[in-house]
């Protein structure tokens, strides 16, 4: 009678256990975020992303019980690609630097806290892409109605706080406008004499002068339709 | 020996039971939302290579006309019950229109970045200076003054009635989530919640919560918490989420895009609850903020006309690095039959909806491309 149940009291233990395992699952939850310092217009409401040689600052918190919890005592290491890049207690913030290198790459960023809870581990990915030029769209379509032509260009992604660090520069059909008091902006009279119909194409080229290779640029092709 | 192997065996089928209630417990945790489920509606993508058209469910539309309710571009607007029409230009400038128009307010703003009226209308909260740095100022309508708030913060967003605002408050070394009556003379933040973590958003869900995501960007995974202002505390809503973008209508009802990925052509639109779970996969695809909430049960939105070419941007990158701008016409949406209508005939027109507003009968928009605020009366119907 008292195996009988010892028995039943540890079957109704192990079945009441689901209630404590969603506990653990409701848990510590590791939030990990970052920010590139990289260039994007006012207007840009999304992410600024990493390019080469961007600094990036990422940031660990952990969220348990509803609350973030205190990791001023926790010793926390970080890695960049298998490499320590710093620890010490309540090192929540760590400075990194994306490697310079030419095209698409990734960053792959791990921090451990060995002492919270049993240990924490958690990994994040960073994407690494290349600066952007971009010609806005005006009107939705790329016609030309008339003989003046203006566009607004953007850079994105550019390891500048300014668009003044920037040197930016445009062509129509080949040549450079002769002058434009703001180098964003494309103020360009076509020759009247280009028949209806026929393709101009424009270009905006960015370049960060600091950085040889940082530069990127944007060509679309304008349709006169008069 | 007999009774020792069956306690075993118990324990082991139990231990399997208490591990699959985990492994689902943690699905619904934090899932990759997934389409199809809860009623979708009918498709509306115009089908294979189809370059826009219509979308079914329209019948004789009305011929209601598009006009431009204002002669200059604004950033924002206001209609109130008097049919008065207040707005705030790129220079800062505030306007108010009815049969004249007159400056409100002559302040000029160097680079104003954003601005956004209360709900209410009584305050135009407003963005400017250093996009590395921005300085935020209020103006009280009602009593024509301008107030600097002294916050630091890239975003804010507006408590969905009196005139709350809820950011992230960035400090040396930290972030907060904050709350911020702006109508006291003496301003006072209230941190909710204070974190080490870089680039996230607050926006209100409700009156009663707050969603915090990390800025997204289709090339990159964030996650989506909500914090509840009468427990104060943090829920995970989801995580692994590209391509983030919200937009709240009713107190427990909102719209969730995501992307799939840096792919092209890969971004969804989901119904939301009030804790900002996924209620419904739309079968059609609209950004959050070309979007507004009639009600609980009918939507408006400014769909492209070409839904072949919008759906395979990157979104929502691409619109909002405008690497290109869309055509829209209005639809409204019944979100309980799962019908769809389109309220207007706009061919001819080239409008890209954002800030889509209802007052009274009326629906407004600022069209993206020219700044101008455009007018359409709502056509009345039984379903309302």
């Amino acid at each position: 009678m008292v195996t009988r149940t010892f028995l039943v009291l540890i079957i109704l233990g192990v079945l009441a256990a689901p209630s404590v395992s969603i506990a653990e699952v409701g848990g510590p939850r590791v939030l990990l975020t970052w920010r590139a310092d990289t260039y994007v217009p006012p207007h840009y409401s999304g992410k600024a992303l990493a390019i080469a040689n961007s600094k990036i600052i990422v940031a660990v918190d952990v969220v348990q019980n509803g609350r973030v919890a205190d990791l001023s005592g926790q010793t926390i290491y970080w890695y960049m690609s298998d490499a320590f890049v710093g620890g010490g207690p309540g090192l929540t913030r760590i400075s990194i630097a994306a490697p310079d290198t030419i095209g698409k790459n990734t960053i792959r960023v791990k921090v451990s806290m060995p002492d919270f809870q049993g240990g924490l581990l958690k990994y994040l990915t960073i994407p690494v892409t290349g600066p952007q030029a971009v010609i806005e769209a005006s009107g939705g379509d790329t016609k030309i109605r008339g003989n003046s032509l203006e566009v607004r260009g953007w850079p994105y992604f550019f390891n500048v706080h300014d668009l003044s660090e920037l040197l930016m520069s445009w062509s129509v059909a080949g040549k450079k406008p002769a002058t434009y008091a703001d180098p964003g902006t494309l103020h360009a009279e076509l020759d009247a004499a280009i028949p209806n119909g026929r393709g101009v194409p424009v270009e905006l080229s960015i370049e960060n002068p600091r950085y040889t290779f940082e530069a990127a640029s944007k060509k679309e092709l304008y349709a006169i339709e008069r | 020996m007999r009774r020792i192997l069956l306690v075993l065996l118990i324990l082991i089928a139990a231990f399997g039971l208490v591990s699959a209630g985990i492994y689902f417990r943690k699905k619904d945790v934090s899932p990759e939302p997934e389409a199809g489920t809860g009623g979708a509606l009918p498709d509306t993508s115009g089908g294979a290579g189809g370059g826009g058209g219509d979308r079914g469910g329209s019948a004789a539309l009305p011929s209601t006309t598009v006009l431009p309710a204002t002669k200059s571009p604004v950033v924002d607007y206001f209609v109130n019950a008097n049919g008065v029409t207040f707005s705030i230009q790129p220079s800062g400038e505030v306007i108010s229109a009815s049969t004249t128009s007159a400056i409100v307010s002559s302040v000029k703003i160097a680079n104003l970045m954003d601005a956004r009226f209360s709900p209410g209308g009584t305050f135009i909260l407003v963005k400017y200076g250093d996009a590395s740095a921005p300085d935020w100022s209020v103006y009280d309508v009602q009593k024509s003054s301008w107030k600097q708030l002294g916050i630091e913060a890239f975003d804010a967003d507006w408590a969905p009635s009196g005139t709350t605002i809820t950011y992230i408050a960035e400090r040396a070394s930290s972030a907060a989530l904050t709350t911020l009556d702006v109508k006291p003379a003496k301003l006072a933040p209230k941190t909710l919640m204070t974190f080490a973590a870089k680039d996230l958003v607050a926006k209100f869900a409700g009156s009663s919560r707050i969603m915090v995501f990390e800025r997204s960007s289709a090339s990159v995974q964030g996650s989506l918490w909500s914090y509840d202002l009468k427990k104060n505390a943090l829920a995970l809503v989801y995580e692994n989420l590209r391509g983030l973008d919200l937009a709240w209508g009713t107190e427990d009802r909102g719209l969730l895009m995501r992307s799939k990925g840096e792919a092209a052509g890969s971004a969804e639109l989901f119904l939301i609850d009030g804790e900002g779970h996924e209620v419904q996969a739309f079968s059609f695809l609209a950004l959050p903020e070309k979007c507004v909430f009639e009600n609980s049960d009918f939507l408006f939105c400014g769909l492209p006309k070409d839904a072949a070419d919008f759906g395979r941007r990157v979104l929502p990158d691409s619109y909002r690095k405008r690497e290109f701008a869309t055509e829209d016409a209005l639809y409204r949406v019944n979100l309980a039959s799962g019908a769809i209508e389109r309220v207007m005939d706009e061919t001819g027109t080239h409008l890209d909806m954002t800030r889509i507003k209802i007052f009274a009968n009326d629906l407004y928009f600022i069209d993206r491309k020219n700044g101008l605020l455009y007018k359409i009366e709502l056509p009345r119907t039984p379903q309302q």
